[in-house]
């Protein structure tokens, strides 16, 4: 855990996770980077995006029995809606998301080995495109532009407001999925996982939305 | 690496706007992730993704449908609680039916829909391979499930929010596969594939889970797709019930097969003759006395066959079985006749017969033979009698008894089958009417 002082307000800044690279500031929403020990403030302020999630930084969770905290949040908007990736951390240094889109969540991590992975630039044309990720073959399935319309808590990378990427998700057709992410600054992301619920990441700490009862 | 979060109770998310249209006051439940408004009041859709609340469409018409569960109702779905936020009617070709929307801020969406009165609790799955769902069956968590309409959905009505753009007009195409109570169901449209799971609900229930008056809901009509049918399950329990008591009564005569003596008493062949009657002047069969036998043991069952070479004749036996010592007789009269053409036959050349509870004791038999039909030469009769014997007959007639509740259940389950698949693109029955 790294202690710090926001750049832009001087208000306390933490950086919970060694894995996190970028942390909006809570007091004035700005977007701080961070080398080594020192802060850096980037792009606009984030806005905070309020949504009926029931999910909220701090809640902890487990998956195949691993602990994992929820460290950040990073909406996204596309053509036909908007989605929220959380992202955790666990104990060993690893990192995923929980990906909540239309009321259904999805738990990604990063496979076991990077795969080798068809050009991007062609795969935006591509309509049949099967990659190959730990052992599996994974057909694509759906492709969509993404705009960050804001994030809150801690990220691992440096997307803030505004930013523009394209995901393309695919499915092993047994209940897998994968979700390849090409970011503006041209590189690539792999994540595997597949869809789950919130009583199956076992999560605590959710928010209590009154008249909805305690989860 | 623990971080503070709050745990106090916050006020659901609540997002109002005015119709840009009409300028109704709007409100959204699932905030972040419902993308579309259907005015209550004009029926205009509106984007609520857009930032200036940009119209999706007007109203094209001036109908308004009353949900019969009004928009606002909360409902319990085994112990989980979902709000009713949007509606729409459906329909393909002249069928139309109704979808509810249901919303649970941690367990996201469920449907409710009603067709014909009938309802079912449908959910999202995630059935991955695309390219399934255009053959004759699915196989999905182990049950098969048989393709039972394949058509078009047409969207007719709606009001309320939704979490993709609804539009009025819009088509997709679908593929239902049932396993009653369940059905799964895809839906193809605008590159999108959605595979969902309805199970039946009955209608008490519905109106349990909103805390309403039975009678408010529509009337029922016709079997719904995938509604259970009792009688499919009557029909497994009758043939169950059969089943199991043929199959103990069988062991039962196995059982008996080991323990009774099965004991031939007597195996007699002879050839009847007649002795001419000078006086009649005719022939006349006489006659004749067996050979002796002891039944042991009293109250032994016993049988007696018969058997003989009648061809378009009958032979007729008139037997009396005598006790030696008390003069006591048993009658067991017995005949064969056997008839035939060139493709057609009557009677058997042999026949069983049983008698019970006879007396032990030494018997003989007095037999006195008639015929008719054509004269048959080198006529035989044989005669076996054995007693203590395992009679299989019985178990005939249980099977015939155990048959007619299964055929008459049999009949109406079909037939409540037939009203099911009349509402099908696949209809079975359909060369039938």
């Amino acid at each position: 855990m790294l202690k710090g002082a926001c750049p832009s307000c001087g208000g306390e800044l933490i950086f919970r996770s060694k894995m996190s690279v970028l942390a909006v500031c809570s007091f004035c929403r700005s977007n701080i980077v961070r080398h080594d020990l020192n802060l850096e403030l980037i792009g606009k302020k984030s806005e905070l995006i309020e949504d009926m999630s029931p999910l909220q930084i701090g809640c902890t969770g487990r998956w195949h029995n691993k602990p994992f905290w929820v460290l950040g949040k990073q909406t996204l908007s596309w053509e036909d809606g908007r989605w929220n990736e959380w992202y955790i951390a666990f104990q060993d240094n690893t990192f995923g998301w929980i990906a909540e889109a239309q009321g259904e969540f999805m738990l990604l991590q990063k496979p076991k080995a990077e795969p080798n992975l068809p050009s991007l630039k062609n795969l935006k044309e591509m309509g049949n495109v099967q990659v190959k990720i730990d052992q599996a073959i994974y057909k694509l399935i759906d492709q969509k532009k993404v705009t960050c319309l804001g994030s809150d808590g801690e990220l691992p990378f440096k997307t803030v407001i505004g930013d523009v990427a394209y995901i393309f998700d695919f499915t092993d057709g047994k209940g897998g999925f994968a979700s390849i992410e090409l970011d503006n600054f041209g590189s690539s992301h792999v994540y595997v996982g597949e869809y789950t619920t919130l009583a199956k990441m076992r999560i605590q700490g959710l928010r209590v939305f009154e008249g909805w009862g305690r989860p | 690496m623990g971080a503070t979060l709050s745990s106090e109770i916050i006020k659901p998310i609540l997002k109002t706007f005015n119709c840009p249209s009409c300028g109704a006051t709007l409100e959204i439940k699932a905030v972040g992730t419902t993308i579309s408004v259907s005015c209550k009041s004009c029926k205009s859709i509106i984007d609520v993704n857009d930032p200036n609340y940009k119209i999706i469409a007007n109203a094209k018409s001036k109908m308004t449908i009353e949900p019969i569960i009004p928009i606002g109702s909360k409902g319990t779905f085994s112990g989980k609680v979902y709000e009713v936020i949007g509606f729409m009617q459906r329909r393909d070709g002249t069928f139309y039916w109704r979808e509810y929307l249901l919303f649970n801020p941690y367990l996201g969406f469920r449907w409710l829909t009603e067709i014909d009165g009938h309802w079912s609790y449908v959910k999202k799955i995630h059935k991955l391979d695309y390219s399934l769902g255009v053959s004759g069956s699915e196989k999905y968590k182990n049950k098969n499930f048989k393709l039972f309409n394949r058509g078009e959905a047409i969207v007719d009505y709606v009001i309320g929010e939704f979490y993709w753009r609804v539009k009025v007009g819009e088509r997709v195409r679908m593929y239902d596969f049932i396993a009653p109570p369940y059905m799964i169901s895809k839906e193809e449209g605008s590159g999108e594939i959605n595979w969902s799971q309805s199970i039946y609900l009955e209608k008490e229930r519905v109106a349990a889970i909103f805390n309403m008056d039975e009678a408010d809901l529509p009337i029922q009509s016709g079997v719904a797709a995938n509604q259970p049918s009792a009688l499919k399950k009557q029909l497994k329990e009758v043939f169950k019930l059969a089943f199991y008591t043929v199959s103990f009564c069988f062991l039962l005569h196995v059982l008996f097969f080991f323990f009774r003596g099965n004991e031939t008493l007597l195996d007699y062949k002879y050839f009847p003759a007649k002795k001419y009657n000078r006086s009649t002047m005719s022939g006349k069969y006489e006659e004749i006395k067996s050979n002796e036998f002891e039944i042991r043991g009293d109250n032994k069952n016993l049988s007696i066959e018969l058997n003989s070479n009648v061809s378009n004749s009958w032979l007729f036996l008139d037997i009396m079985m005598v006790n030696k010592s008390t003069g006591e007789a048993i009658p067991l009269p017995i005949e064969v006749s056997y008839y035939f053409g060139s493709d057609w036959s009557e009677g058997s050349r042999t026949t069983t017969k049983y008698e019970f509870n006879i007396p032990k004791g030494i018997y003989y038999l007095m037999i006195e033979p008639s015929t008719g039909g054509r004269t048959i030469v080198n006529q035989y009769a044989r005669v076996k009698l054995k007693s203590d014997v395992i009679i299989f007959n019985n178990l005939y007639w249980l099977l015939g008894l155990s048959i007619i509740p299964i055929f008459f259940v049999g009949i109406r389950s079909r037939s409540f089958e037939v009203q099911r698949w009349s509402n099908s693109s696949e209809n079975p029955y359909e060369t039938e009417d």
